[in-house]
């Protein structure tokens, strides 16, 4: 399904997911901001050495999840679109250290003397 | 009258504060100019460790991420599981657990009005509260076995059935008429509306902007609720499909409409109770095969959307739990409703969010 210049997948009832890549992220984001989707959270995993990141939103009642296969660990911060998202980019930096451009960071859950400790190394 | 701006450390130690962490504020002739959360007295790894254990032993791990809402945080995890899997739980499992989750909302809500109360110099309340409390402590003991740990959910129903539930409906109905009359003296008492009115306001747009869930969500007059927007369990034959919302969005707002969910759930229980389904309560056989996928649970805890994204590889284990607990979002809001506000009022209007730490560090 094409929808805000996306393809969508539906994978369960009102459950979307579409990859994206990095150079149309943000694009992708505001398209998502300006048909007034409700930012829910970010999740980082990593496989094998690489690393995603998925974006859950909720639009008129159903799930879009956008994700992102980062090529570096890097990219661009959303919290100037979703200022909510501040939390979690800082805890994903935390966990994982994957950062987030245009931003200096403040930890959020961890002392400074443990580092990354979602990775697997 | 000083107007140097002064820096304040409020916890992690702090009778004021339930939980341990801090909130900085920068306090100008009374008033609050600024105010951040600071967090991490109370991560413990949840999600990493859950990659660590199988699916079925992940049932006892999510259950102790929280005390108040342990059973939802495990409804959320089979929720995700049985997407992933591509399990639908039968009918009386379905019920059974929308029984549980309600008086869990129950507990929690009630518990959360005894301690602000008090902090309102409310106490007439707190003794009735405590006996409310009780009540819906021993129901939960009845049904489950555990107080505050239950361990019933199983992926592809629940392991403990109810057996009499005219026993449970008669305790029901009785704690129903207590609720009913603490209700109505929050109603007619001035002192809290005098106290509470127009205080820590936290307005639709910012709420939006924000994306805050939950009775917070609903007491600045947005119409949000996962039981009724997203329906899971046997919310979709239960539920009542109109929203309860307050437009008000100060902290009265958000005490009020807690006593009107109570109100609510009372009625999804003995609902669910008279109608409950015969048939198993567990698909026989019921596995989860490893496979490869993504499954989504999401329930409407006590403060709010509780999210849970699960990945699964070709093994016994989870690849990613990912636990995004209505605090998370929620706490976010403290630094805009603080401000402008007195630092004597900050414990009020933080009490109001009905935070949980331990839900949103892991």
């Amino acid at each position: 399904m094409k929808k805000y210049n996306l393809n969508w997948v539906e994978e369960r009832p009102k459950k979307f997911y579409a990859e994206v890549s990095e150079k149309d992220f943000i694009n992708a984001v505001k398209r998502l901001y300006k048909a007034k989707a409700r930012f829910i959270t970010a999740t980082a995993c990593q496989n094998s050495g690489q690393m995603y990141i998925f974006y859950h939103f909720e639009i008129s009642k159903a799930l879009y999840t956008l994700w992102i296969s980062l090529k570096q660990e890097k990219i661009e911060s959303i919290s100037d679109i979703y200022p909510t998202a501040n939390w979690i980019e800082r805890e994903i930096t935390e966990l994982y250290g994957i950062k987030f451009s245009g931003k200096f960071l403040e930890p959020l859950l961890l002392t400074p003397d443990i580092k990354t400790p979602f990775r697997n190394e | 009258m000083n107007k140097k701006i002064k820096i304040i450390k409020l916890g992690p130690k702090q009778t004021e504060l339930e939980e341990p962490f801090v909130v900085h504020i920068e306090e100008k002739a009374g008033k609050i100019k600024k105010a951040e959360v600071e967090l991490g007295f109370l991560h413990r790894g949840i999600e990493r460790l859950a990659t660590k254990k199988n699916f079925y032993q992940n049932l006892g791990l999510v259950e102790r991420i929280c005390g108040y809402c342990s059973f939802t945080h495990s409804l959320a995890y089979v929720g995700a599981v049985e997407d992933a899997a591509e399990i639908v739980s039968p009918a009386r499992a379905r019920y059974i657990r929308t029984i549980v989750a309600e008086i869990e909302r129950l507990h929690s809500h009630i518990l959360w009005l005894s301690i602000i109360t008090e902090n309102l110099g409310f106490k007439s309340v707190i003794p009735k509260m405590f006996t409310l409390r009780e009540g819906n402590l021993a129901i939960l003991q009845e049904v489950t076995g555990g107080r505050i740990m239950y361990e019933i959910n199983t992926i592809g129903g629940v392991l403990k059935d109810i057996k009499d539930p005219k026993k449970i409906l008669k305790k029901v109905d009785s704690l129903l008429n207590t609720a009913k009359k603490v209700k109505e003296l929050f109603e007619k008492d001035k002192k809290a509306l005098e106290i509470t009115k127009g205080l820590g306001v936290l307005t639709k747009d910012m709420a939006l902007e924000l994306g805050v869930v939950g009775p917070t969500a609903r007491a600045s007059g947005i119409l949000m609720d996962v039981r009724k927007d997203f329906p899971y369990a046997a919310y979709k034959e239960i539920l009542n499909p109109n929203y309860i919302t307050l437009k008000g969005g100060d902290c009265y707002s958000r005490i009020y409409l807690r006593f009107l969910e109570i109100i609510e759930s009372f009625g999804i229980i003995k609902k669910a109770l008279t109608d409950l389904p015969n048939g198993e309560i567990i698909i026989p056989g019921a596995k989860v095969f490893p496979q490869i996928g993504v499954g989504i649970g999401r329930v409407e805890a006590p403060r709010g959307e509780l999210f849970h994204f699960l990945i699964t590889d070709s093994t016994n284990n989870p690849a990613r739990l990912k636990v995004r607990p209505p605090s998370y979002v929620n706490l976010q809001a403290i630094k805009y409703i603080l401000e402008g506000e007195d630092r004597e009022k900050a414990q009020t209007i933080i009490s109001s969010l009905d935070p949980c730490f331990s839900c949103t560090e892991r």
